[in-house]
């Protein structure tokens, strides 16, 4: 495992409940880990207890192998952190802000150039980055969090701001960097994004986690076995729903299917967001 | 080279490059070149081996305290100082290398305005130290100083006593107070050296090097104490962020 934490509790100094009670997770190589849920459940405390911005907590956390408490600077060389906000220098072009932070590492970074390239960005641009739209300066910091090749990608919305099309290539740029052995550690309250991306998803909630599960095994933990079929009546279109847990639904179905001009066919599985809601009792905006 | 020192540089390399962007190279151009204008043109000469220390410790006293508090202000309304946090980048690498930024500079404005004074002398030299440890020093407040507000006008606001404070020692270099009653704030042994450079005394080497001690002493003790308040202030920004 890269990433192993037991009982993992963080309070705020002044606070009356913990940020987060307690948690358990592990996260393989190479997976591509989603930590969903609503604003102050506890998922950037998560993050910054993992990234060693908090560095106090209780309970045992390894990474690669080793106490997250015991890791020096050199844990920094292996992590990269994408931030939700365009945290850039302003008044630097996107180059200089990627020049300055790769010559903090001490080990082999890629080029500024080469990541601008990537994430759609103009390589030689001179205007500082204060002038770029949001989502282009959420592009510079998702390039940043790559300079250093990292070992483990924290993510935290990366999707944000981002048009389809851009959107659409830094799902694939995060699966690629996945299939490479990269692991990612993604932040969001973006049902979507995760049910695309993720291997496995923890579902968090006032500092609780409350299932730990492929998206997959979610819904179908989830579904209702139903199925609902359309179909062409002369000019009306006609909606039909088949319960499939039993031989006479399934029966129904394949008559409708056979017997009518079928328009459309879905399963009505339930959505990552309402399994969340179902599991959780609670919607991601609240 | 070691680690520290490549991050030190690349902080410092991007320090002067953000100043330069940030226009702070003109707030030094504008003060020495008005320090030089009055002096050579307005003041009576027999005035000028008076005012000359009090603009050389105006310089480093005051726009240290003011723009470094204003670059680390910057960063955190940027929030590029968050990013820092979790690169290889120590937080003191970081503080040695914004306050070392605006030191060098103002060392190199300082010793302009002792040329452009007094003429192109060895003697200029011997102003770098307490130049560029008393802009540490006073930079070292403004960090500090900025660590504790939010907001620009309050950080304005605040560092208006800070101000005050390190030009306190000029009441004695004016003759309006005792050196013993100055001698508590840290500036007092910048002012000292700038005094024995300019009126070639005796043993202007001697007071320097003593003053670039007391300086260095009062830096380091800064520069413990901001890096105490720099941590503190992450984790308040760490739970504000938490929070939300």
């Amino acid at each position: 495992m890269i990433l192993e934490a037991r009982g993992l509790t963080y309070g705020y100094p002044g606070a009356a409940d913990p940020a987060l009670a307690g948690i358990d997770f592990e996260v393989a190589e190479g997976e591509v880990f989603g930590f969903l849920g609503p604003n102050g459940s506890g998922k950037s405390t998560t993050q910054n207890v993992l990234t060693r911005v908090l560095p106090t907590y209780e309970g045992q956390v390894q990474c690669f192998g080793e106490s997250l408490a015991q890791q020096g600077q050199a844990y920094a060389n292996r992590i990269g952190v994408q931030f939700e906000f365009p945290n850039l220098y302003e008044k630097l072009t996107a180059h200089e802000n990627l020049d300055f932070y790769r010559r903090l590492f001490d080990v082999p970074t890629d080029t500024p150039a080469d990541l601008l390239e990537r994430l759609d960005l103009p390589r030689d641009d001179a205007r500082p980055v204060g002038q770029y739209s949001k989502g282009m300066k959420m592009r510079v910091v998702l390039a940043r969090s790559l300079v250093n090749r990292p070992q483990l990608w924290f993510l935290d919305e990366p999707t944000s701001g981002q048009d389809p099309e851009h959107a659409k290539a830094i799902r694939r740029l995060v699966r690629e960097r996945a299939e490479a052995g990269t692991t990612v550690f993604l932040t969001t309250h973006d049902m979507t994004v995760a049910d695309v991306l993720c291997d496995r998803v923890a579902f968090l909630v006032e500092g609780r986690i409350e299932v730990i599960d492929t998206p997959r095994n979610l819904k179908l933990a989830h579904r209702d076995a139903r199925a609902r079929v359309e179909t062409r009546e002369g000019d009306a279109l006609v909606a039909h729903e088949f319960a499939l847990d039993d031989d006479a639904g399934k029966a129904a179905f394949l008559a409708c299917v056979r017997d009518h001009d079928v328009e459309t066919i879905h399963t009505l599985e339930p959505s990552l967001e309402d399994v969340f809601l179902r599991v959780t009792g609670r919607g991601l905006d609240g | 080279m070691s680690g520290t020192a490549r991050r030190f540089l690349a902080a410092l390399r991007l320090a002067l490059l953000a100043q330069r962007r940030g226009g702070f190279f003109y707030a030094y151009a504008l003060v020495t070149a008005t320090a030089v204008g009055v002096m050579r043109f307005l003041l009576p000469s027999e005035w000028v081996e008076a005012a000359l220390p009090v603009f050389l410790l105006v310089e480093p006293g005051i726009l240290g305290i003011q723009l470094v508090g204003a670059q680390c202000y910057l960063e955190r309304v940027q929030r590029s100082d968050t990013a820092l946090a979790v690169s290889p980048l120590r937080p003191a690498e970081h503080l040695a290398a914004m306050t070392c930024a605006t030191a060098l500079v103002a060392a190199a404005a300082g010793v302009v305005t002792f040329v452009g004074v007094v003429g192109l002398e060895a003697r200029a030299l011997l102003l770098v130290p307490p130049l560029f440890l008393c802009t540490v020093f006073s930079g070292l407040i403004g960090f500090a100083i900025s660590l504790r507000h939010d907001d620009f006008s309050r950080f304005i606001m605040g560092s208006i006593p800070w101000t005050a404070v390190v030009q306190v020692p000029l009441l004695a270099h004016l003759g309006a107070a005792s050196w013993a009653a100055v001698v508590w704030v840290p500036t007092a042994p910048a002012l000292l050296a700038f005094r024995a450079v300019v009126e070639e005394g005796s043993g202007p080497v001697s007071t320097v090097a003593g003053a670039t001690l007391a300086l260095a002493a009062a830096v380091a003790a800064a520069f413990a104490l901001v890096l105490r308040m720099q941590q503190a202030a992450r984790l308040r920004g760490a739970a504000s962020a938490g929070a939300s």
